[in-house]
């Protein structure tokens, strides 16, 4: 996973380079809106049986180049094993800003290649209904863990692509790097999924979206010189 | 003006020409979405339990003689255990060489016995008191119980005392109780 974050890192740094030896007079701008959905909470749930994800995000582009954008969403999670069941519910939401690198060049048709910078915050419920404590010399015992509150927020930084599929149909991927900021634990127990941030795995995830949008454009032609 | 010249190898910005004609296309992007998909999907494979879900309490044999501040290291002969109540199924069967060992607290209750059968058949009762505290290892192991020593109690045929360096039975591997023996009785 290091490894394919070094990669993407390198990948982000060469286009921020090429985009300013790029060279421009005027542009007609004019002001967009779009609304997705992210389609990889669907495959993870193919994956990942246990985590339901979904994600809606909307971004508005107040000048060329610059979106401002957020994405709000729920997730279920479903565990069940030999040994206990776990449940969780939760909701999330991030705001920030999107960059276009390579909207001025022509070949690319309202197409995106872009950086992302988000701040998170995720809440959720979880519990354990039904626990199993193996112990083969006393015999096994059965527990539960009561519903309890969590959440947390983070910073994220990443970046993707996106392509105009028709009509005013988009798709593109985009992958994020998470970096938690802070915690707030309603009891001892830590969540398997949070919501928003995911895999609860220390204080970092990566996270890949591939979303499906809907553009709109939003306002009346506005002429920039650059 | 003249046009300003970027400081970098022109085969690093007809790469990037590529880059965007690559990212323009969107039949490759699907593609390399899904394959980035898959193996991000491929790193999420972690369904087996890798931790070790048992927290034994560790019991260590000593002498009361102090050597170094602390108690002499002692090994027993042998020794034969088990949990107060099942004499039937012994956690230790005349053992040789015994110098520590680690037997399970019961979940289900707040106090464990432990009869220990000495060299000579001298036996002792160890009475362990504790509060237990349910601990989420992860999804995938699902819970383990940790425990926290209140009290221990004893008879006193063979143990002359005990020492608790560490009350917290968990997933770290210290030794919780020094049982103190009298010096072997044949010696």
């Amino acid at each position: 996973m290091k490894s394919i974050s070094k990669y993407f890192f390198i990948l982000i740094l060469s286009f921020s380079l090429s985009a300013r030896a790029q060279q421009g007079d005027t542009l007609v701008f004019r002001p967009s809106f779009s609304l997705g959905y992210d389609l990889a909470g669907l495959a993870r749930n193919f994956l990942e049986p246990e985590v339901m994800m979904h994600q809606v995000t909307a971004a508005y582009e107040w000048q060329p180049n610059w979106f401002a954008a957020m994405e709000a969403g729920h997730m279920d999670v479903g565990v069940a094993r030999e040994t206990h069941n776990y449940d969780a519910r939760g909701l999330f939401f991030r705001a920030g800003v999107n960059y276009n690198l390579f909207q001025k060049n022509p070949a690319m048709k309202g197409d995106e290649i872009f950086l992302a910078f988000r701040y998170g915050f995720g809440w959720l419920d979880h519990e354990a209904p039904r626990i199993i404590i193996t112990e083969p010399y006393w015999g096994s015992v059965e527990d539960v863990f009561e519903p309890a509150g969590y959440s947390a927020h983070w910073a994220e930084i990443g970046g993707g692509l996106k392509t105009k599929l028709f009509w005013n149909l988009y798709l593109g991927w985009d992958l994020r790097i998470r970096l938690m900021l802070a915690r707030n634990a309603g009891s001892e127990m830590e969540p398997y999924y949070i919501s928003g941030f995911g895999k609860n795995e220390g204080n970092t995830s990566v996270m890949l979206h591939y979303s499906l949008y809907y553009k709109f454009s939003a306002g009346k032609n506005r002429i920039h010189i650059r | 003006m003249s046009k300003t010249i970027p400081s970098l190898p022109s085969e690093f910005f007809l790469f990037l020409r590529d880059m965007k004609a690559f990212a323009g296309s969107s039949v490759k992007m699907v593609l390399v979405g899904i394959a980035s998909l898959m193996l991000l999907g491929s790193c999420q494979n972690d369904e087996l339990c890798e931790e070790a879900t048992s927290n034994p309490l560790r019991m260590g044999f000593y002498l009361p003689t102090v050597t170094d501040g602390s108690p002499t290291t002692y090994t027993l002969d042998s020794l034969s255990l088990y949990g107060s109540g099942r004499p039937d199924s012994l956690l230790y069967d005349n053992t040789k060489s015994v110098r520590s060992i680690e037997v399970p607290l019961n979940p289900a209750s707040g106090t464990t016995g432990f009869v220990f059968t000495f060299p000579g058949e001298i036996t002792d009762t160890l009475w362990v008191a504790y509060t237990h505290s349910l601990n989420f290892v992860s999804a995938e192991c699902g819970f383990t119980m940790f425990y926290e020593i209140q009290e221990v109690t004893h008879t006193n045929a063979r143990i002359h005392s005990i020492q608790l360096p560490q009350t917290l039975v968990n997933h770290s591997l210290e030794e919780h109780i020094k049982i103190l023996l009298y010096p072997d009785p044949e010696l």
